[in-house]
C-alpha cells in the first residue's frame, strides 16, 4: 500500500516527465548548413525589394541563381522554392555556370568552391541589380551585398549596405536589424 | 513507462520545407552541421603539412585534456607519462623534453627554455574555450622562428563574440575524477564582447608496471578573461589573460650511492602561473594588414625537487601587404625578454642559478604568384639573435600547384634550428648510480657545457591534396630531415672519489655531435559515406637513424631514436542518429619503442551523446577499452616512473544557457 508520501513523489515525477516530453518535443537538434542557407535565400527573396526594370510584369518569377558546376544544396533549395511565393512573385531556381548566364538573374549565390571566379562575378555585376550572396570571408567587403558566416555552428550573415545601394536594392529595416553591416565597395578598375 | 520511450526517441527533424515557416530570428539560432570541405578550404592554399583539429573534432573524440585533443592529428605522437606528464612531439625525437616542436596558446609560446618542454599540466585548458587546433608537421622556421624544427602546433581559443551566455561542463569519471568548465560571456555595446571562464580539474592516480601507486593524482584550477573589441572597419583588439594553479604529486628515481642504489621516492609537483596578451589589428587602405602584440608570462614549476620560475615579456609585430599583382609579403619584427630562476635540487642544478636572456628577431616572407590563382612560390626567412648562440638564419623555399579547385600539390626546402636549453648550457645532475659488483659503485654525473651549439634540420618535404567531392577528402604528405649537431653525451674518463662513500665517478658532458636522418610519410583522409555517418583517419610512418661520429664514436644521443613508433594509426567513426543522438568510436594504434622495450597498444574510445535539448548535451564514454591499462612511454633522461594508463569511463553534461 502506497504511502501518501510515495504516492506525491510518483505524481511528481510523472508530472515532471510529462513537462520533460514537452520540452524534448519542442527541442532543435542540428541540421544541414545548406538547407538553412537555402531557408535564409528565400527569406531575403521577401525582405528585398528590386529596383523595378528588374522585372517585366507582376508575375514574372524571382530567379535564383545559382553558380558553379556543383550544387552546394544538394537539390534543397528547389525543394525550399517549390509552391512558395515571395512578396506575390514565384521563385525559379537556375543554375548558371559561366558570367555570360546572369542575365535575368534576381538574387546569386556563389558558393565557397567558386572562391576563384568570386572576383571576376562581383565585378561583371557591379550596378547591375543582382543580389549577390556569398559565403566567403571577404565576400561583403569585396562588393557583395549579403555574405552568410557560421559564427559557433550557426549560419548568421553580413550585409554591404553600400553594395546594395549600388545596385538600387532596397533592403528592409528587418533584414538589417539582423545583419553585421559591412561600408564600402571596391573602387571601380 | 511510455513517456520514458517518447524521451529516448526524441523528435523529428525539421524538415526543409518547416524550415521556411520559420522567423529570421529562429533560423539564426538553428544548430547547423557543415560539410567537410569549408575547413579544408583554408588549408588546400598553404604549402606546409597542415592538419586543424576543430572544436567539432574534439567534442566527437571525446577529449577531455589538450594532449588527448592533440592525438587526433596525424604525424603527432602523444604518450602520457603519468597523471600530468606526457611526451608530445612530431615526426620523432620524443621525450619529457619534446625540444623540436613550437607549441603556442593563441600566438603565445607555452615551451619552457629552461626544462625544454612544455608542461601539458599547465596548458590544461577548458575545450569548450577552443576553437581550432592548428598542427604544422616540419619546420615552420621562417615565420614562428627557432625551436619549430619538427612543428608546430597553435591552440586558439574562441574569440568572446562566439562565447556569449553561460556555458557549464561538468565531466565526472573514474580517472578524470571531477572536470568542471564554466563561461560566462557577454558583450559591452554593438562592438566589444568579454568572456570570464574557470575550470577545476581533479585526475586521479595511476599505478606504475610493478602495480605501486605512483601518487600522480593533480588538481587544477584556472581562470581566465578574454576581451575583443572592434573600433571602427579597420581597428580590433584583444585582451587575453589566465592565472591558474595545478598541483600533484610524481614518482621518480633518486640515486643513491649506499645500497639501495636507488630509490622510488614520491614528491610533490606544481605549476602556477598566469599569462596576459594584447594583440591590436590594423587593417589599412587596400587589405593590407598590421598586427601588434605584447604578452607578459609567468610561471613557476616543482618537479623532482627542483624549482624554477620564468618570467617572459614578448614583442611581436608583423604585417602582411600585397606589393605589386604578384607579391603577398608578410614580414614582422620580434623582440623576448626570459628572465630565468632557479633553485638547485636533491638531483639537479645550474650553475648559474639565474640568466636572463635577450631574443632579437627579424622575418620576412614573399608569396610570389607565378601563375595567378596557379602557381605560387614563397620565399622566406627568419634571422634571430639570442643570447646563447648569436644569429641563427633560417630560410624556407615553398612552392604550391593548385591544379584544378580540388587538388594542389606543395613542396618545400628549409633550415630551421634549435637553441640550446638552460640546462644543456649549464645544467649539472646525478645521472643515475650504478652498484658495483663486488666494488665500488659508480656515480653517473652529467655536466652541461657552454661549447653546445644550435641544433639544425635542412627538412625537405611535399605534399598532395585533394577534396574528391564534398564527401571525400585525402591528404598525403612525405618528407626527408637532415639533421645535425644534435644533442649527444660525451663519456669522460670515469676517476675514483673517496667522499662520501668510495666510488668511481663517470662524468658525461653534453655535447651536439651527432647527425641523423629521418624520413617518413602521413596521410590522413575522410569519407562522409552518408548526411550522418563520417569516417576519418589517419596514418604515419617515421623511420629516424642516428649517424656514428667516427671523431667520437662513443658520443651517444642526447633522444634516442627508439622511443618513436615506426608506425601510428587512428580511424574513427561518427554516426548520428535519431536526428539529436552521436555515437562515436575511435581507435588508435602505436607500434612497440624498441629502447624502453614499451610494446605496441591499441587504444579504443567510445562515446555516446544525447541532446534532449537545444543547449544540453549529455554524453557518457570508455577509453582504453580493449586493455584494462597499459604502458606508453618510458623517459631515458627523467627519472619519472611511468604510469600504466588505465581504462577509464566518464560522463559528461554540456549546458549552455
Amino acid at each position: 500500500m502506497l504511502s501518501a508520501r510515495s504516492k506525491a513523489r510518483q505524481v511528481a515525477l510523472g508530472a515532471l516527465i510529462v513537462v520533460a516530453c514537452g520540452i524534448v518535443a519542442s527541442g532543435q537538434a542540428p541540421v544541414g548548413e545548406y538547407e538553412v542557407k537555402a531557408a535564409f535565400l528565400f527569406n531575403f527573396a521577401k525582405f528585398v525589394e528590386w529596383p523595378p526594370e528588374a522585372f517585366a510584369n507582376a508575375s514574372e518569377p524571382v530567379r535564383l541563381c545559382v553558380f558553379g558546376d556543383e550544387d552546394p544544396f544538394d537539390h534543397s533549395l528547389e525543394r525550399v522554392v517549390e509552391g512558395k511565393t515571395a512578396n506575390g512573385r514565384p521563385m525559379q531556381v537556375v543554375h548558371v555556370h559561366s558570367t555570360k548566364d546572369l542575365k535575368g538573374c534576381h538574387i546569386l549565390f556563389i558558393s565557397w568552391m567558386e572562391e576563384k571566379q568570386t572576383d571576376a562575378l562581383l565585378r561583371t555585376t557591379r550596378g547591375a541589380g543582382i543580389l549577390t550572396v556569398g559565403e566567403t570571408d571577404n565576400f561583403a567587403r569585396d562588393g557583395g551585398v549579403i555574405n552568410f558566416v557560421l559564427q559557433q555552428n550557426r549560419v548568421a550573415f553580413e550585409i554591404n549596405v553600400d553594395a546594395a545601394e549600388q545596385n538600387n536594392l532596397k533592403i528592409s529595416s528587418k533584414l538589417l536589424s539582423l545583419a553585421r553591416i559591412v561600408h564600402g565597395v571596391p573602387e571601380r578598375n | 513507462m511510455l513517456m520514458l520511450s517518447m524521451l529516448a526517441f526524441g523528435q523529428a527533424q525539421p524538415n526543409t520545407a518547416d524550415l521556411t515557416q520559420m522567423s529570421l530570428e529562429d533560423l539564426l539560432k538553428l544548430e547547423v552541421t557543415t560539410t567537410i570541405g569549408k575547413r579544408l578550404q583554408k588549408i588546400s592554399q598553404t604549402p606546409a603539412a597542415v592538419y586543424v583539429i576543430s572544436a567539432e573534432d574534439i567534442e566527437r573524440a571525446g577529449a577531455t585534456s589538450v594532449p588527448d585533443a592533440l592525438r587526433l592529428a596525424p604525424g603527432v605522437e602523444v604518450a602520457q607519462i603519468d597523471g600530468s606528464t606526457w611526451a608530445i612531439s612530431i615526426r620523432g625525437f620524443n621525450s619529457i623534453f619534446s625540444n623540436k616542436l613550437l607549441v603556442l596558446v593563441d600566438g603565445r609560446t607555452v615551451y619552457s627554455t629552461i626544462y625544454t618542454q612544455v608542461f601539458w599540466a599547465a596548458q590544461d585548458l577548458p575545450l569548450q574555450d577552443v576553437e581550432r587546433i592548428e598542427v604544422i608537421r616540419g619546420p615552420g622556421a621562417a615565420i614562428w622562428g627557432a625551436n619549430a624544427v619538427n612543428g608546430v602546433i597553435n591552440i586558439v581559443t574562441r574569440s568572446a563574440r562566439d562565447t556569449q551566455g553561460k556555458r557549464l561542463t561538468l565531466e565526472a569519471g573514474s580517472h578524470d575524477q571531477s572536470i568542471a568548465d564554466a563561461s560566462y560571456g557577454g558583450s559591452l555595446g554593438h562592438d566589444a564582447a568579454f568572456r570570464i571562464s574557470s575550470r577545476y580539474a581533479l585526475r586521479g592516480q595511476m599505478l606504475a608496471e610493478a602495480g605501486t601507486d605512483l601518487h600522480d593524482r593533480w588538481d587544477l584550477q584556472r581562470a581566465g578573461a578574454r576581451g575583443d573589441w572592434t573600433r571602427g572597419p579597420r581597428d580590433s583588439f584583444n585582451l587575453i589573460g589566465d592565472i591558474y594553479q595545478s598541483g600533484g604529486g610524481e614518482t621518480f628515481v633518486i640515486p643513491n650511492l649506499t645500497p639501495p642504489s636507488d630509490v622510488a621516492t614520491n614528491s610533490l609537483t606544481s605549476h602556477n602561473g598566469g599569462s596576459l596578451l594584447v594583440r591590436w589589428n590594423h587593417e589599412m587602405a587596400g587589405g593590407s594588414q598590421t598586427v601588434f602584440q605584447v604578452y607578459y608570462d609567468r610561471s613557476h614549476q616543482l618537479l623532482s625537487g627542483f624549482s624554477n620560475s620564468d618570467g617572459t615579456v614578448d614583442f611581436d609585430f608583423h604585417q602582411e601587404a600585397r606589393v605589386g599583382e604578384r607579391h603577398d609579403v608578410l614580414w614582422g619584427l620580434g623582440a623576448r625578454f626570459i628572465d630565468e630562476n632557479t633553485h638547485a635540487g636533491p638531483q639537479l642544478y645550474l650553475s648559474p642559478n639565474d640568466q636572463n636572456l635577450k631574443l632579437f628577431s627579424a622575418f620576412v616572407q614573399d608569396e610570389i604568384a607565378l601563375r595567378p590563382d596557379h602557381l605560387w612560390l614563397t620565399l622566406g626567412t627568419k634571422v634571430e639573435h639570442n643570447s646563447y648562440t648569436g644569429a641563427e638564419v633560417q630560410p624556407d623555399l615553398r612552392i604550391l600547384w593548385e591544379l584544378n579547385s580540388r587538388q594542389s600539390l606543395w613542396a618545400g626546402i628549409s633550415r630551421a634550428v634549435r637553441t640550446p636549453a638552460a640546462f644543456e648550457e649549464r645544467g649539472h645532475s646525478i645521472a643515475a648510480v650504478l652498484p658495483g659488483a663486488g666494488g665500488p659503485p659508480t656515480l653517473v654525473t652529467f655536466s652541461g657545457s657552454p661549447q653546445v651549439e644550435s641544433e639544425e634540420v635542412l627538412a625537405y618535404e611535399a605534399g598532395y591534396r585533394v577534396l574528391a567531392s564534398r564527401r571525400v577528402s585525402f591528404d598525403v604528405a612525405a618528407f626527408y630531415d637532415l639533421y645535425q649537431h644534435l644533442s649527444s653525451v660525451d663519456f669522460g674518463t670515469p676517476f675514483f672519489q673517496a667522499d662520501p662513500v668510495p666510488h668511481l665517478e663517470a662524468p658525461l658532458t653534453a655535447s651536439n655531435v651527432l647527425n641523423a636522418h629521418s624520413q617518413g610519410v602521413e596521410v590522413s583522409g575522410s569519407y562522409a559515406a552518408t548526411r550522418s555517418w563520417k569516417f576519418s583517419g589517419s596514418y604515419s610512418l617515421l623511420r629516424l637513424f642516428y649517424h656514428q661520429d667516427p671523431a667520437d664514436p662513443t658520443a651517444v644521443p642526447a633522444i634516442n631514436a627508439g622511443l618513436n613508433p615506426e608506425h601510428q594509426f587512428q580511424l574513427h567513426s561518427d554516426f548520428s542518429f535519431r536526428r539529436n543522438w552521436e555515437f562515436d568510436t575511435s581507435a588508435y594504434f602505436a607500434d612497440v619503442l624498441p629502447a624502453v622495450a614499451i610494446p605496441r597498444y591499441t587504444r579504443l574510445d567510445v562515446r555516446l551523446a544525447w541532446s534532449p535539448l537545444e543547449r544540453l548535451r549529455l554524453s557518457f564514454g570508455g577509453k582504453n577499452l580493449l586493455d584494462p591499462r597499459h604502458l606508453e612511454f618510458q623517459d631515458l633522461l627523467q627519472p619519472t616512473v611511468p604510469a600504466q594508463i588505465p581504462r577509464s569511463f566518464y560522463g559528461q553534461v554540456e549546458w549552455q544557457f
